[in-house]
């Protein structure tokens, strides 16, 4: 890789109180690159996610993005410097609106294609329940509202914790089919997943986390995907 | 005195109760946080006017001027300095420090002031009433005060839905680490929220002083009057709170025409009766 990454880890160690889950991970990311993350639950996939936008706290110079330390930066300055995260569970606002949701996202004022009208465009549905309060949505309507709202910050990089979980797999292929038109607007991708094919078909690299540590590492092609399984399981 | 003039009464220092008890309906909505030392911030605010008025020789309305933003930067203050380092965990935490900062301040003011009740003098407003029709009067003071507290609930109502800050409050208040995450400085936000809440407190600490006496130990009755129209109204509704207020109002002003002492029982009363029929309230905004 020529180019400087967009975001780089190195030997980053994280966990919750006394309690360890990352021990080391080295990783990084190009600008407009989709990287895949995959492994078992508990493998520290999302306290991994966490640290990079600062919910769960990093020493300093673990985390690098732009060329810039960020690790330890309160999770708000993270967000204005362009890292957005859907997480885990999609954590709507419950007392807000769909719209409402959608133009949080935009409280760091990042200029960028992603307006509301652009995100009513990727996702129809939200336009017609836009007054709704999020929460009374469908599973895939709510992933689309934390989709649309981490998108509005215009994000230089998007974490995406597990969008598959608990959707219908005819859901999951709808969203997942608008992964391309999000690249597309130069976006750098970390897709999350515990579903090794769905990750794989959209990734062009791969990490695969195991108890806190990246198990295996390469390009995302169909000939990895024996290896990988036998990383994920741990044989 | 008739009926009607006993509801119109209640009513209009409904109007105070529900002021008292917004700035704490809001430091708890957003931020969980029990602000013991409410109605103590609120004589603070009482004194501040005072002090304004002393030196300035200013009428009382216009000490809003002074007391207003004051309050509110010392509440952005406070809440930067001091209490956001006792949120995110338990409810108890910021009840003791807050119950601290009753004491200190009520002890504070004592230092200061003396122990000697005091009254704004507003003149001419005190004794100016409007006939309303068919022998109905009401003080000027009185609809001045409730046209304030529609005022500043009808604003607050406006700030949280329908300006990004009111999203910003109301998201950290849903959920502060995914308000982080999406740019909102949940420590300011909390400092604006606080900020708010004082300055309804000292619009309301101005109407006190001016409408009945006060001295260094007046605030914990004020801080049970907002607790009581914030719980009859129903948690988060600001609407209900103007209306918890006015209940409150109405039953103190119906007590005070048996006995001067069955005032305050008579509020108690209604307050109870509310809460072993409807213990969320009349209107509470159910979300959770």
């Amino acid at each position: 890789m020529s180019a400087p990454p967009l975001l780089e880890t190195k030997s980053l160690k994280a966990g919750y109180g006394d309690f360890p889950v990352l021990f080391g991970i080295d990783f990084s990311i190009a600008a407009g690159e989709t990287v895949a993350i995959i492994g078992a639950n508990g493998a520290g996939k999302t306290t991994f996610l966490r640290c990079l936008a600062g919910v769960v706290p990093a020493a300093r110079a673990q985390v690098t993005f732009e060329g810039e330390p960020i690790a330890g930066l309160p999770s708000h300055r993270i967000a204005e410097r362009g890292i957005a995260m859907v997480p885990e569970g999609r954590c709507l606002f419950r007392s807000l609106a769909v719209e409402e949701n959608l133009l949080l996202g935009r409280y760091t004022r990042r200029p960028g294609p992603w307006t509301l009208d652009a995100i009513y465009d990727l996702f129809p549905v939200l336009k017609e329940r836009r007054r709704q309060p999020g929460t009374t949505l469908s599973g895939g309507q709510q992933q689309m509202v934390a989709i649309g709202r981490a998108l509005m910050a215009n994000p230089r990089l998007l974490l995406c914790d597990e969008i598959s979980l608990g959707l219908a797999p005819i859901v999951i292929k709808d969203l997942y089919a608008k992964l391309p038109r999000i690249r597309s607007g130069g976006t750098a991708l970390v897709i999350v997943e515990q579903d090794i094919n769905l990750a794989l078909s959209v990734a062009e690299r791969f990490y695969c986390f195991q108890e806190g540590r990246i198990s295996l590492t390469g390009p995302a092609s169909a000939a990895e995907r024996e290896r990988v399984v036998a990383a994920y399981l741990g044989v | 005195m008739d009926v009607a003039a006993i509801l119109v009464q209640g009513a209009l220092l409904g109007g105070l109760y529900a002021m008292f008890a917004t700035g704490l309906s809001l430091s708890f909505g957003v931020m969980r946080l029990v602000n013991i030392a409410h109605g103590d911030l609120i004589v603070l605010g009482a004194y501040a006017a005072l002090t304004t008025v002393n030196i300035t020789g200013v009428h009382p309305l216009l000490s809003l001027v002074v007391v207003v933003p004051l309050m509110a930067l010392f509440g952005y203050a406070l809440q930067r300095g001091v209490l956001n380092g006792v949120l995110g965990g338990d409810l108890l935490p910021p009840v003791l420090v807050t119950f601290g900062f009753s004491i200190i301040i009520q002890n504070a003011l004592l230092e200061v002031y003396s122990a000697d009740a005091r009254r704004l003098q507003s003149g001419w407003l005190e004794t100016a009433s409007v006939n309303l029709g068919g022998g109905l009067t009401a003080g000027v003071l009185p609809m001045l005060m409730f046209a304030a507290a529609v005022l500043v609930i009808g604003g607050l109502q406006a700030l949280l839905y329908r300006t990004e800050m009111g999203r910003a409050l109301r998201g950290a208040s849903d959920d502060p680490v995914t308000a982080g995450t999406v740019g909102v400085n949940t420590r300011h936000i909390y400092g604006l929220a606080m900020a708010i809440a004082l300055a309804v407190a000292a619009i309301a600490a101005v109407f006190l002083a001016m409408r009945a006496t006060f001295d260094p130990s007046a605030g914990p009755v004020r801080l049970l009057f907002a607790f009581e129209a914030v719980i009859i109204g129903g948690m988060g509704n600001l609407w209900g709170t103007l209306v918890g207020g006015i209940i409150l109002g109405i039953a103190q002003s119906i007590g005070a025409q048996f006995d001067a002492k069955a005032q305050i029982l008579a509020g108690h009363l209604a307050f109870l009766l509310v809460l072993l029929l409807r213990p969320e309230g009349l209107f509470p905004r159910t979300r959770d």
